[in-house]
């Protein structure tokens, strides 16, 4: 869907089509996801940051003006909303005896600063995964796509969970390496 | 630990199934290796964008969200709703109000309607009630006979006057007259049936049989030596219906949780999410519509069913007066008030008796509704007077058999509940320390690896600790101000490794009463990373099994009607604001006789 078409969209939702903002949701939902997925510490602050976004843009829609900008607003709202929860959740952290999530909340906070590097990096992943080999996307859409746990995927191949735990490990890491290098002039 | 062991720890904490001990495991090894540390924040980072590279989106589940996300904002910003009104015309306005009336209830468009229709006749409407009430006030100040010819609402207006010096019917005592409850059977302090005494009670306070009963041209008939009550005031009149206007007033503190703003908070300080919130709604929603003629839910024991789905609506802070599920609410007080019979029993069924206690208690901690508060002061009574000498209670209010940890559970919250909620009975409080003293010394296993189910009175046993019950004991001592015993920490200790779950093996039953019990002591254990593991298993599992209808089904006890089952699953996702975690935080495990996680009998997944 073009910017135009999302346009569009907006204005119907801002005469009061309430029907419009389903189709609004739909066509954003992805790339807000992928956007917040840049600098978000967890899966779940991606969902919760992604449905508060959309509150607050169904707030204050009718101060869009339409500009063909309505995905960039959009996530100019998602930033500042991401930002805010991750600099709570490190308060929050940081009083708490928790040194995974204190890790991972500092890791996302430190790639707040790079910000268009990181951006980079999700549109890479993409490509990336389109020259997977054939059975690490398998398993990547198994894990993913599927949902799947890793006791349950190794129940489906057969296989221990150390070695499916192992594999996704892999690939994970060559997904990063393969971003990199493609980042490297 | 080797790197596979590393690399399997990873994955179990990525998809939240890493137990407390391979969380501690892990932690030590990423602070203690720079290499695995950064393997691991890559791994993790890695693993947020690759769910969102790989996430579906279909239209379907978009135009959900974007409804849920409409009734948020609405909800909380009604501002939105009179942007849209000034932006249409009048035509516009009434073709969406009728497009509104005709979507599901609930869903975005029909809220809008009802919010369009209350702007468009609200003025009016409240107008006509003022006259209403002015009219109804002057034909009260001069007939009030009129307004109460047989009165068999919740009766309190006269049961809570003083009374009345020299009111003396020809057999008996002072009685006030409305304290009789319609056709009530009134029943010994044993639960009613063993007690043998049964008298049948006339549902009209001004039984035709008695002196001073009105004629039929409605006037008194004078009787010697019987002073009359005098007509009710004005300030009685509106008593019975003090505080069920939307709106809270004077919340103890672990209740905060209940209004819309304090929700919200304990929602996003506790881990709880819009999805959780949604599956919530849902299953309200599911209960409204499951509510039978008289009021009930359906189930062996209505009297349990109506106050397991009460306390369902009201952790939502959902009051007799709420506009969406107030009517619900309502009906299930009144068929609770009206089965309470003159001893204060709900049922003869102890777990039921309680349950309801425990609603009724509630709700008249969150309404002062006066009627209300009166029937919990009368629930209270038989339960007091059922306990054990120990502290403990037994089925049937049974006394020196045996002792049973899960019916003390029950009237262990019922009595707290009452607490709260101001009962006046004196023997409340001893009571309560009673069984603290019970579950200290006797429910809680010589061995100290947890509770126990059943026991002798009096004898503490050597072991036999489950996992069930040490929910139900930790929780107890947690709602009776003991989060810093020895037992509530040992109690926590022994649920330290158990995982929340739903078999998937055909046939078996999700444990959802012992999970409602250890997913309450979790969450006022206030320990962050305990409660994170806790709770994102309970919302994958929660969310994932809840029925597209919003019903869950097959928990075990469940009655057939699915009611239990989603009664509890729906208490647990409230967790996060029930009650605000209060009872204090349990620190400092201290060494107990339980050295590990095998000698209770808890599950391990």
């Amino acid at each position: 869907m073009n910017t135009q078409e999302i346009d569009q969209i907006v204005a119907r939702v801002q005469a009061g089509d309430r029907d419009a903002f389903g189709e609004l949701v739909f066509a954003v939902r992805k790339e807000l996801r992928i956007f917040l997925s840049a600098h978000a510490s967890s899966i779940d602050m991606v969902e919760e940051v992604l449905q508060s976004t959309l509150v607050t843009a169904y707030e204050i829609i009718d101060r869009y003006e339409h500009r063909g900008t309505f995905i960039p607003w959009l996530k100019g709202i998602a930033r500042n909303l991401l930002l805010k929860e991750l600099h709570a959740r490190s308060r929050y952290v940081s009083a708490e005896d928790d040194v995974l999530e204190r890790i991972i909340v500092g890791a996302a906070l430190e790639s707040t600063k790079a910000n268009d590097r990181e951006l980079e990096y999700v549109e890479r992943l993409r490509r990336c995964l389109e020259r997977l080999p054939d059975e690490a996307r398998k398993l990547i859409q198994q894990r993913y796509y599927g949902g799947m746990a890793v006791k349950d995927m190794a129940r489906l191949l057969n296989k221990t969970e150390t070695s499916v735990a192992v594999a996704l490990f892999r690939v994970r890491e060559t997904l990063r390496e393969a971003m990199m290098k493609e980042a490297t002039p | 630990m080797n790197d596979q062991d590393f690399i399997l720890l990873i994955e179990q904490y990525l998809d939240g199934s890493i137990s407390a001990a391979g969380r501690r495991a892990l932690s030590d090894t990423v602070q203690a290796d720079p290499e695995r540390r950064r393997l691991f924040e890559g791994q993790a980072r890695q693993h947020v964008r690759l769910h969102a590279q790989t996430s579906r989106v279909d239209f379907t589940e978009s135009q959900r969200v974007a409804v849920m996300v409409m009734d948020v904002a609405e909800k909380e910003h009604p501002s939105h709703f009179i942007d849209t009104l000034k932006n249409q015309t009048v035509r516009e306005r009434l073709n969406a109000i009728a497009r509104g009336l005709r979507a599901p209830r609930g869903s975005g468009p029909n809220r809008y309607a009802r919010f369009a229709l209350l702007r468009l006749f609200g003025p009016a409407t409240l107008s006509l009630v003022l006259n209403l009430a002015v009219i109804l006030l002057l034909i009260f100040l001069t007939k009030p006979e009129v307004l109460f010819p047989d009165h068999t609402d919740y009766g309190p207006i006269v049961d809570l006057a003083p009374p009345m010096p020299g009111l003396q019917t020809p057999d008996g005592p002072p009685e006030s007259p409305a304290v009789k409850p319609p056709d009530a059977t009134v029943a010994g302090p044993g639960g009613g049936a063993d007690s043998g005494l049964k008298t049948t009670i006339p549902r009209s306070p001004w039984d035709d049989s008695m002196p001073g009963a009105p004629t039929e041209s409605g006037t008194l008939t004078p009787v010697a030596g019987l002073a009359l009550p005098e007509p009710l005031t004005p300030v009685a009149l509106l008593a019975p219906f003090a505080g069920s206007a939307p709106g809270f007033r004077n919340l103890p503190e672990s209740l905060a949780g209940r209004t819309p703003e304090g929700r919200r908070k304990a929602i996003a300080a506790s881990d709880g999410n819009l999805h959780t919130e949604r599956a919530v709604i849902t299953a309200l929603d599911w209960l409204r519509s499951h509510q039978q003629d008289d009021g009930s839910w359906a189930g062996q024991e209505p009297a349990a069913m109506t106050g397991l789905a009460l306390l369902a609506f009201l952790a939502h802070g959902e009051l007799p007066a709420s506009p969406e599920f107030g009517p619900a609410v309502r009906k299930g007080l009144d068929y609770l008030l009206n089965h309470q019979d003159a001893a204060g029993v709900f049922s003869k069924n102890v777990y039921a008796h309680a349950i309801a206690t425990y609603a009724v208690a509630e709700a008249a901690t969150l309404t002062h509704h006066m009627g209300l508060h009166d029937a919990m002061e009368r629930a209270v009574v038989p339960i007091v007077a059922g306990q054990q000498r120990d502290g403990s209670y037994d089925y049937n209010y049974a006394q020196d058999v045996r002792f049973d940890t899960s019916v003390t559970g029950w009237q262990i919250q019922a009595l707290k509940a009452a607490k709260l909620a101001g009962c006046s009975n004196p023997s409340l409080g001893p009571a309560l320390d009673r069984c603290v003293r019970f579950l200290k010394t006797e429910a809680f296993a010589g061995d100290g690896s947890g509770f126990v189910y059943t026991g002798s009175p009096g004898a503490q046993p050597a072991s036999g600790a489950t996992w069930t019950m040490t929910g139900v004991g930790t929780l107890s001592l947690q709602l009776l101000d003991q989060a810093h015993a020895p037992q509530t920490r040992a109690g926590l200790k022994a649920l330290d490794d158990i995982t929340f779950a739903w078999p998937s093996v055909a046939g078996g039953k999700p444990r959802v009463y012992g999970d409602y019990y250890v997913t309450q002591a979790k969450f006022q254990q206030n320990n962050k990373s305990v409660w994170h593991a806790w709770n994102q298993r309970l919302q994958q599992v929660l969310l994932a099994q809840q029925k597209s209808d919003g019903h869950w089904e097959g928990g075990d006890y469940d009655q057939g009607s699915h009611v239990y089952t989603t009664t509890l699953c729906t208490l647990m996702l409230e967790v996060y604001y029930r009650y605000l975690p209060t009872y204090g935080v349990a620190t400092n495990v201290l060494t107990t006789a339980s050295s590990g996680s095998d000698d209770v009998g808890v599950r391990v997944h």
